[in-house]
């Protein structure tokens, strides 16, 4: 079930109601009916991907509590390989299988055999990266000592199955969402109209921004880039930057908003990405809890960042496994490793990221770095590598200075949505949401609220389904 | 008391909902249709042959390859039934066409089905032409599932205020009425005659078949079943039949799987698919749309065949 479908906008209202009516006297109550409607939300795209979530989830849920009844270190650490295997396994047939047996494929033939391999018709489970991140990271941290495991199963489940962020996050840390499904939650009304207000500016990025960028996009990587010119390439980009981020930013937003309608705090996974002033406070920026994920799960335990090498070494390897974690596609590898690559700069000369908020005077620096994040999204939107490198080399060999077709892109209605987006995340930039705390009276807000609902309606296209792009992650 | 529960909260976000409701429903009122082309308030009129034309007659239903590519007076003439051509347009989908017949069918009746292949890909469609139909013709609503219907008029009143602002930002096309998608281009019994006599666009629309996995849906078989045991009931007859289309948009393979499971299932089929592949000479602006000859050769064929397979409904037998 998509945010931004009318199944969606029947079903937000009854679970709220049933949720703060009839489920809301007792703990259990409340967490049996947010699985019911986690699974029931789960199984309208394919009621056989339950199984799949059930499965990961009691077998991470019963080794959390094999490891916390024994005090054999070296039972505990078979418990937790066992747990990432069998999340690893999952993942890797699911997502991977297809691609390793045809790379394999490849390999053989390059070495002169000729093997007969076939692939298998995967369908891949929506959210499964995500859910399988959250419970791998339980596990992991009950191994460190860092967590306690829950002895509350329908907890448990209502955590790793969590409808607003199951299908693309943020990936949540048993530390600040199972903690909550532990505690009955109360009714907050400040939170739930902020909540609200984060879920319309969500859907604005996404049905406004990302939606409306999509068909340029779709046209301009179709081009052959051989013969497209520089310009049109670089738009191409700039606009994928924006559509991408409207889509898993707006999806993040509403996933937040709509957890705080239900008395959850979720972690922000965007803040203002794009005002980022180097590659590596971007990282702080974007995809926040896939970041912290993969810093604290693998680069801190690659234990290398001592030294210049081994950090180097070690950002590489982490941002080649992000890239990885994306698709099963040597694009998604080669977007990480330029990211990893974006790095070099700042480990040689020993900087960290900035983390104060950007200011006008920051510009150059936050178009330089905008400027290198749109290029490695080549690399992400491409058919494929030859295709990537073919669009970069087109738009850096046939960028002759042409206004006119400047102007044609910057006349867009695209670039005017794209350039009020900015406006208002610029001038909001320090606070949660540009929509959070609006200094204005009621009316005036619920004026501010209506118009930009009309804006989303003049842009809400019926005739096709646009999914989020991070589903597929 | 705390006067901030949940109740309250939902009821001022319901108050804003009901406020842009209003909004919206003023638009939908004082605006502009959803589209200036008038396609398909062609069903108005067809409704109303088949309510007055009695039982037995033809129905005919499908998507726009029957509403293009089938002469109704010809089967009127071998028939000696009345004709109505129900088909529009293929995005209204299986389920909208299968209520539509049931809707008008009656004793001794032939319901003759001849679907596009994404009707049988994808039976139960969400195709902006639904939209359209009931924003030209409520009356169509009732042929959408009733646990559908309010999605399909909150898209109505979406669609009311994207006019509304094209038309105010001089961003409507066909102003005056589409040359060829319009309500009055067909004849009395439904067929669309307006491209018979329009010049032939240089090119085909490119609307080839997108490469699928399943050529028949599941969702397909149990809509025929309703349709066939609505028929039983009435003492009506389906038969189904295939497109005419050209030679470049064929699928002989997806075409032959479907044959194969309308045999599986035990539907009564007229014909094969390849012998209603035609020349893309003969087709108008896309490859359902048969002209004048194609036309004219299209409804021969479903003749020949239909006579062979039911002697008993033909008064005058076509030459093979």
């Amino acid at each position: 079930m998509l945010f931004n479908s009318f199944a969606f906008l029947v079903f937000l209202p009854v679970v709220f109601v049933l949720y703060w009516g009839l489920f809301r006297r007792t703990l259990r109550a409340q967490n049996l009916f947010v699985l019911a409607a986690s699974w029931f939300f789960y199984a309208w795209w394919d009621w056989r991907f339950l199984g799949l979530i059930f499965i990961s989830s009691i077998t991470d849920y019963i080794i959390g509590l094999r490891m916390a009844a024994t005090e054999n270190e070296r039972t505990k650490s078979r418990l937790m390989w066992l747990s990432v295997g069998v999340s690893i396994g999952i993942l890797g047939f699911f997502k991977y299988f297809n691609f390793f047996i045809t790379e394999f494929a490849d390999l053989l033939q390059l070495l002169g055999f000729h093997p007969h391999i076939h692939t298998l018709r995967i369908i891949l489970p929506v959210g499964i990266s995500f859910y399988t991140f959250q419970t791998l990271s339980y596990t992991i941290d009950i191994r460190r000592g860092q967590l306690r495991p829950t002895r509350d199963p329908v907890a448990f489940m209502a955590f790793v199955s969590f409808f607003p962020q199951l299908a693309a996050g943020p990936i949540e840390r048993a530390q600040n969402l199972l903690k909550q499904f532990l505690a009955r939650r109360e009714f907050n009304w400040d939170q739930a109209r902020d909540g609200l207000r984060q879920m319309l500016w969500g859907l604005f990025k996404k049905v406004v921004i990302a939606d409306g960028c999509a068909p340029i996009v779709d046209h301009i990587f179709s081009l052959d880039p051989a013969s497209t010119s520089g310009i049109t390439l670089f738009f191409g980009a700039f606009f994928f930057a924006f559509q991408i981020y409207g889509d898993f930013s707006g999806y993040s937003d509403m996933a937040i908003g709509m957890a705080r309608l239900f008395g959850f705090q979720l972690s922000r996974n965007f803040a203002y990405p794009y005002f980022s002033r180097s590659v590596s406070e971007f990282w702080r920026r974007w995809h926040i809890t896939l970041s912290t994920w993969f810093r604290d799960y693998v680069y801190l335990p690659l234990g290398g960042w001592r030294n210049k090498a081994g950090r180097m070494r070690n950002i590489m390897i982490t941002f080649a496994v992000s890239g990885l974690w994306h698709g099963a596609n040597w694009t998604f590898i080669s977007w990480g490793v330029l990211h990893g690559l974006f790095h070099v700069p700042m480990v040689v000369r020993g900087g960290k990221a900035a983390k104060d908020d950007p200011a006008p005077r920051d510009l150059p620096r936050i178009l330089f770095t905008f400027l290198l994040v749109t290029v490695a999204w080549v690399f992400f939107r491409a058919a494929d590598l030859g295709h990537a490198v073919a669009y970069c080399k087109g738009m850096v060999a046939h960028i002759a200075w042409s206004p006119g077709a400047v102007l044609l892109y910057l006349w867009r209605p695209e670039m005017a949505m794209i350039a009020l987006l900015v406006a208002v995340e610029w001038a909001r930039r320090t606070l949660p949401h540009p929509l959070a705390g609006l200094p204005f009276a009621p009316p005036a807000r619920w004026v501010c609220y209506m118009a930009l609902v009309l804006v989303l309606l003049l842009h809400v296209d019926l005739s096709t389904s646009h999914e989020f792009i991070y589903f597929q992650f | 008391m705390d006067r901030r529960t949940p109740f309250r909260f939902l009821g001022r976000a319901m108050a804003f909902g009901a406020l842009l409701l209003a909004v919206l429903a003023l638009v939908a009122w004082s605006g502009p249709p959803v589209t200036p082309v008038d396609f398909t308030a062609a069903s108005i009129a067809k409704h109303a042959r088949a309510r007055a034309v009695g039982s037995p007659k033809v129905l005919l239903v499908g998507g726009s390859n029957v509403a293009f590519g089938v002469a109704s007076g010809t089967v009127e003439e071998a028939l000696c039934m009345p004709v109505v051509n129900l088909a529009l347009h293929a995005g209204l989908g299986f389920g909208y066409m299968k209520n539509e017949a049931v809707r008008f069918m009656g004793p001794g009746d032939l319901v003759i089905v001849a679907l596009e292949e994404s009707n049988y890909t994808d039976p139960v469609k969400d195709h902006e032409v639904l939209y359209q139909m009931v924003d030209r013709h409520p009356d169509a609503l009732r042929f959408v599932p009733w646990w559908d219907r309010p999605r399909i008029m909150a898209g109505l009143l979406v669609l009311r205020l994207q006019s509304a602002w094209k038309k105010a930002t001089g961003l409507w096309t066909y102003a005056k009425g589409h040359p060829l998608y319009r309500a009055d281009g067909f004849d009395a019994r439904g067929d669309m005659v307006a491209h018979i006599e329009l010049p032939r666009p240089a090119a085909l629309q490119d609307d080839g078949l997108e490469p699928v996995q399943d050529a028949v849906s599941d969702r397909f078989a149990p809509l025929a079943d309703d349709l066939e045991r609505h028929a039983r009931a009435v003492g009506a007859e389906v038969v189904y039949t295939w497109p005419g289309r050209a030679r470049s948009g064929y699928d002989a393979a997806r075409s032959a799987a479907i044959l194969a499971t309308l045999h599986e299932q035990g539907r009564a089929v007229l014909g094969r698919p390849e012998q209603f592949v035609f020349p893309d000479s003969m087709c108008h602006d896309t490859r359902y749309h048969l002209r004048g000859e194609g036309r004219a050769e299209r409804t021969r064929r479903l003749l020949v065949e239909l006579c062979r397979a039911r002697p008993g409904r033909c008064c005058t037998t076509p030459a093979d």
